[in-house]
C-alpha cells in the first residue's frame, strides 16, 4: 500500500517538474506573444494559456491509454501541417535568441540582402526535412 | 545674453577626413542668425580608427571661443558617437553578390543538416508512427502522409515568425528580428562609448 502511495507521489512530482520546465521553455522563446501579435488577439491570452495546459494533459492521456481514432486523410494532412508550423516557429525562435542573423549580416557586410538570408534559412529547413523523410529514413 | 539650446545627436556617420561642423553633431535652437552662426562653427577634421566621440564640454568650449554673449543650455548630456566610414573605394558588385551567395549556401545546407540531426535525435519517426496509430488505428512503416505536410509546415511557421507572409497587417510593430538587431546595435554602441571614454 505504501509502495503504491510512493509511486503516485513520484509520478506526480515528475509531472510537475516536466510541466514547469516545458512551459518555462516555451515562455522564454516568445512564441505565444508572437502569435498574439500576428493575430491581434491580445484579450484572449488567458484562453490560450488554459488551452495549452488542458490540451497537453488530454494528449498525454490519449497517448498513454492507447486510444485510437479513425480519421480521414484530409484531417491527418492538416494535423501534420500544424505540427510543422509549430516546429518552424520553435526553430526560428531559437535562431533569433542566438542572434545568428545580425552577426552574419555584420560579419559578411551584406546589409541590404538580409531578406535573402531568411529565404535561405527557410528553404534549407524545408528541403532538409523533405529529403530526410523521403530518402534517408528507411 | 541670447539663449541657445543644444541637443547632441546620439549616433552619426561621417566619412574619414571630412570637415566636421557643429550642425553635423547637434541640434541647435536659437534665434535665426545666431543659429546659423553656431551651426557653421568648425570642430575639426574627422580622424580616428573606427569610432570617435565628442563630449558636450568640447562643443561648449568651441562655441564660447567663437561666439560672444550666448547662454548655452544643453538638453541632455550624452556624448556623440561618430561612426567613421573610410574613404570608400568603389566596391565591385561582383564580390558583394558572391558573398551573398556563399552565405546563402552556407545557411541552407547548414540548417538542413541541423534539422535532420534534430529529427534523428528526438526519434521523430517513432513519434509519427505513434501519432498515425492514434489517429487511424493502423500500423504503418513510413507515415508520409504526416511527414510531407509537416515539412511544408516548418517553412510556413518560420515565415510566420519572421514577418514575411503578411507584412502589412502588424499595426506598425517591428518584427522580432528588427527589434533584436536594434538592441544588438545599441549594446555594441554602449560598449564602444564606455571604451572610448575611459581611453580619452
Amino acid at each position: 500500500m505504501a509502495i503504491k502511495a510512493m509511486c503516485i507521489l513520484i509520478g506526480f512530482c515528475e509531472g510537475i517538474a516536466v510541466g514547469t520546465a516545458f512551459m518555462a521553455f516555451i515562455t522564454i522563446l516568445d512564441i505565444v506573444p508572437r502569435l498574439i501579435q500576428i493575430t491581434k488577439t491580445v484579450k484572449y491570452i488567458k484562453l490560450y494559456e488554459y488551452t495549452m495546459i488542458i490540451n497537453v494533459m488530454i494528449i498525454v492521456l490519449i497517448d498513454i491509454c492507447n486510444i485510437s481514432f479513425n480519421l480521414s486523410y484530409t484531417v491527418i494532412i492538416f494535423i501534420g501541417l500544424f505540427m510543422g508550423i509549430y516546429v518552424g516557429m520553435f526553430a526560428s525562435a531559437l535562431t533569433e535568441i542566438t542572434n545568428v542573423i545580425p552577426i552574419i549580416v555584420k560579419t559578411f557586410s551584406i546589409y541590404n540582402y538580409a531578406s535573402w538570408i531568411f529565404a535561405a534559412l527557410i528553404l534549407g529547413k524545408v528541403l532538409g526535412s523533405l529529403i530526410y523523410w523521403i530518402y534517408i529514413v528507411k | 545674453m541670447e539663449k541657445v539650446y543644444i541637443q547632441l545627436k546620439a549616433n552619426i556617420d561621417m566619412k574619414l577626413k571630412s570637415k566636421c561642423i557643429v550642425g553635423d553633431v547637434a541640434y541647435v535652437a536659437a534665434k535665426y542668425h545666431i543659429k546659423k552662426k553656431i551651426e557653421n562653427i568648425e570642430l575639426g577634421i574627422v580622424e580616428g580608427d573606427f569610432y570617435n566621440i565628442i563630449s558636450p564640454t568640447t562643443l561648449a568650449q568651441n562655441i564660447i571661443d567663437k561666439v560672444d554673449n550666448v547662454d548655452l543650455k544643453f538638453i541632455d548630456d550624452q556624448d556623440v558617437l561618430i561612426n567613421i566610414h573610410p574613404v570608400s573605394k568603389k566596391e565591385n558588385k561582383f564580390w558583394l553578390v558572391l558573398r551573398v551567395m556563399v552565405v546563402m549556401v552556407l545557411l541552407s545546407i547548414g540548417t538542413g543538416i541541423a534539422i535532420m540531426n534534430f529529427h534523428e535525435d528526438v526519434s521523430m519517426k517513432d513519434v509519427h508512427i505513434r501519432i498515425y496509430k492514434i489517429l487511424t488505428g493502423m500500423d504503418i512503416k513510413r507515415p508520409l502522409i504526416i511527414q510531407i505536410p509537416y515539412s511544408i509546415g516548418i517553412g510556413v511557421g518560420m515565415a510566420l515568425f519572421f514577418n514575411k507572409v503578411v507584412p502589412d497587417r502588424f499595426g506598425g510593430d517591428p518584427s522580432p528580428m528588427e527589434v533584436e538587431m536594434s538592441s544588438y546595435r545599441k549594446k555594441v554602441n554602449g560598449y564602444i562609448r564606455k571604451k572610448l571614454k575611459k581611453g580619452d
